[in-house]
Parts: structure tokens; C-alpha cells; sequence
């Protein structure tokens, strides 16, 4: 009987030839890994580019079964969505009359549509409140987790997802 | 001095101000640490208790409880259809690359050690090559000069020779 291989098998077989590997991956976590970059990134393009550096990381990167390989695949493509935002910062002073696609509705539009999806949600936190918020709430990792994800000292988690959810509080009280 | 820096940062935190704040009322940081589960443990039971007598610290706990739900429970944004297509192209065209990278540095590695081992030999046939005979030499043994083992068992006679030669003159 063939059986369905797991996330690590996968990951381990990620390189093999067919593609069957990848494929596979990709329709269990492509859709989350996508949502994930285009809450952290707010742009159709770059959170396609962010999982698509992910998935060449995992070329070089070995996986050594501390997390799952979900929170594994999540923390790669965290890093490589705040790649992809300091490239951006650093066009942004180059051409400055770029400007970013709205990724919310407004007006009525906006009070109607009362599920806002995740990346509008958090839309107007600054990308770092942003990602604490991804890897707290969304990914269950703990303070020393994401200090160690993000290189900052745990008391900056801890003060960025105070402000994350006074900010949403806010937001969300509005 | 790490417990005095720990502590102005929740002092600058806790909500002195708030109307229904009592002494033992749980700071905006305590909350955050218990409902990420990172509350110190020795205090753990303590804010629990203070929680079941205090209204206003569990109706705030409830709130920020809420937040992380509403992130929780909010859809994802869907890539388009075609983006996993697009992921698995070009990830086999990243690994094409890299093989054929790897493939033209085993290439240049193969090439260098070749040339080098080339290079070596010939260097060590050189030296190694046994002096020439003189034709006349070989001429006088009677044997075949281009032929290599014969050159050498000449080479050997002709040593032997001159060597009987030179003990002959030392004894008259």
C-alpha cells in the first residue's frame, strides 16, 4: 500500500528529479506559505518572490527536525520576506515615486467586508509589529523562538508584540 | 542591574492611571506573559488567583485573548493559480543552474589536476630518463640501441666494464 509521505520526508526529497517531491509540499503549504508572505510583505509580486527564495534556501539549508517542517518553511520565508522588504527600502531611495497597491478596501467597502483577510488585518502595523504578530499568534513560537528568528534580544519581542496588539486593540475598537 | 532594567521597562508598561487598577492588579506586560504562556512560574499561581477575584484584569486578558483570535481566525490571502506552477518551474530551473554550476567546477577542478599530473610526469621523465649510450658504445656490445631494455643491459655492461678498466690500472 503506498503510503502518504510526511512534511520531513518531503523536505528531505525536495531535490529529487520528477518533482514529485516539491509538488507535493507545495499543495499542502504553497497557499499558507503565500498568505504568510503577502501579510508580511502587502504585495502580490514580492510575496511571490518571498516563497520562491524560500524554496531555493531549501536547496542549502538543512532541516534537522527541531520544529516541525511547517514552522521550519515559515522561518525561512520570514527571513526571506524581510530580505525582500530591505531590497525594497533601499529602491524605494532610488525611485521614490513608488508607491504601494492598496491592499484594503475603503470606505463602505471596508465596514461591509467584515472578515478582513489576515494581511489587511494587519495592515497598518509596521512590518516589524507585523512579523512578531505572524510568529506569535499564527505560528505558536515562543519569545526566545522569535528573538532567535529575528536576531533581537527578547525583550524587543516582547515590547513589539505589546505594541502590535495595542495597535490592533486600537484598530479593531475604531 | 538586569532586574532594575526589567523592571522600569514594566513600570513604563503597567497602566498606573487606569480607573479600576488596584495594588495587586496585573500590569499591561503580565497579561501579554500570560496569555503567551511565558509568565514566570513561581508567580504563575498568584496571578492566576488575582485573575479569579479581579474583573478588570480578566476582562483584559479577555481582550487581548480576542486580538490574537481575530489574527487566528482571519483568511489567509490566496496566491493566483498559476503561482505553484510558477514556484516549481523555477525551482527546477534554480537547480538546473546549480548543476550545471557544479558540473563546470568539476570541469576546471578535473582539467587543473590533469594538466598538473601531466605536467608532473613529464617533469619526473626527465630526470628519471637513463643517460644515452654513444653509439660507438653500443656498437661495441653489439646490441640494439632503440630498443630500450637492451639499452639499459648496456648500459649496465658498459658500467661494469669501465669499472674492471679502472681496478685493472690501480693493479699492475
Amino acid at each position: 500500500m503506498d503510503t502518504e509521505p510526511t512534511d520531513e520526508q518531503l523536505l528531505a526529497d525536495i531535490t529529487a528529479a520528477d518533482g514529485r517531491s516539491l509538488r507535493r509540499l507545495l499543495d499542502r503549504h504553497g497557499r499558507y506559505l503565500y498568505g504568510i508572505a503577502r501579510t508580511l510583505t502587502r504585495n502580490d509580486a514580492e510575496a511571490e518572490d518571498a516563497v520562491q527564495e524560500t524554496l531555493v534556501a531549501l536547496l542549502s539549508a538543512e532541516f534537522r527536525g527541531a520544529s516541525s517542517a511547517k514552522t521550519f518553511l515559515v522561518s525561512i520565508l520570514i527571513r526571506q520576506a524581510a530580505l525582500i522588504r530591505r531590497k525594497r527600502k533601499w529602491w524605494l531611495r532610488i525611485v521614490p515615486t513608488y508607491d504601494e497597491p492598496p491592499s484594503r478596501g475603503t470606505g463602505h467597502e471596508q465596514t461591509v467586508d467584515a472578515k478582513l483577510d489576515l494581511a489587511a488585518l494587519l495592515d497598518r502595523l509596521s512590518p516589524e509589529h507585523r512579523e512578531v504578530i505572524v510568529m506569535r499568534e499564527l505560528q505558536s513560537m515562543t519569545y526566545d523562538e522569535i528573538a532567535e528568528a529575528l536576531d533581537v534580544p527578547r525583550g524587543t519581542v516582547e515590547s513589539r508584540l505589546h505594541r502590535a496588539r495595542q495597535q490592533l486593540q486600537q484598530l479593531w475598537k475604531q | 542591574m538586569v532586574m532594575r532594567a526589567n523592571e522600569t521597562k514594566r513600570n513604563e508598561w503597567c497602566d498606573e492611571s487606569h480607573p479600576t487598577r488596584t495594588v495587586n492588579c496585573l500590569c499591561e506586560q503580565d497579561l501579554h506573559l500570560l496569555l503567551d504562556n511565558e509568565y514566570p512560574l513561581e508567580r504563575l499561581q498568584d496571578a492566576h488567583a488575582h485573575l479569579r477575584q479581579c474583573p478588570a484584569c480578566e476582562a483584559r486578558l479577555a481582550e487581548l485573548r480576542m486580538i490574537g483570535d481575530i489574527v487566528r481566525n482571519a483568511p489567509l490571502p490566496t496566491p493566483a493559480k498559476a503561482a505553484i506552477e510558477r514556484w516549481q518551474r523555477s525551482f527546477a530551473h534554480v537547480q538546473e543552474q546549480q548543476v550545471r554550476r557544479l558540473a563546470s567546477w568539476m570541469t576546471a577542478a578535473a582539467s587543473i589536476v590533469l594538466a598538473v599530473s601531466l605536467y608532473s610526469a613529464m617533469s619526473h621523465q626527465a630526470v628519471a630518463a637513463p643517460p644515452q649510450l654513444a653509439e660507438w658504445e653500443a656498437a661495441v656490445i653489439g646490441i640494439d640501441s632503440s630498443a630500450p631494455d637492451e639499452q639499459a643491459t648496456a648500459q649496465w655492461i658498459s658500467t661494469d666494464l669501465s669499472r674492471q678498466q679502472r681496478a685493472g690500472s690501480n693493479n699492475p
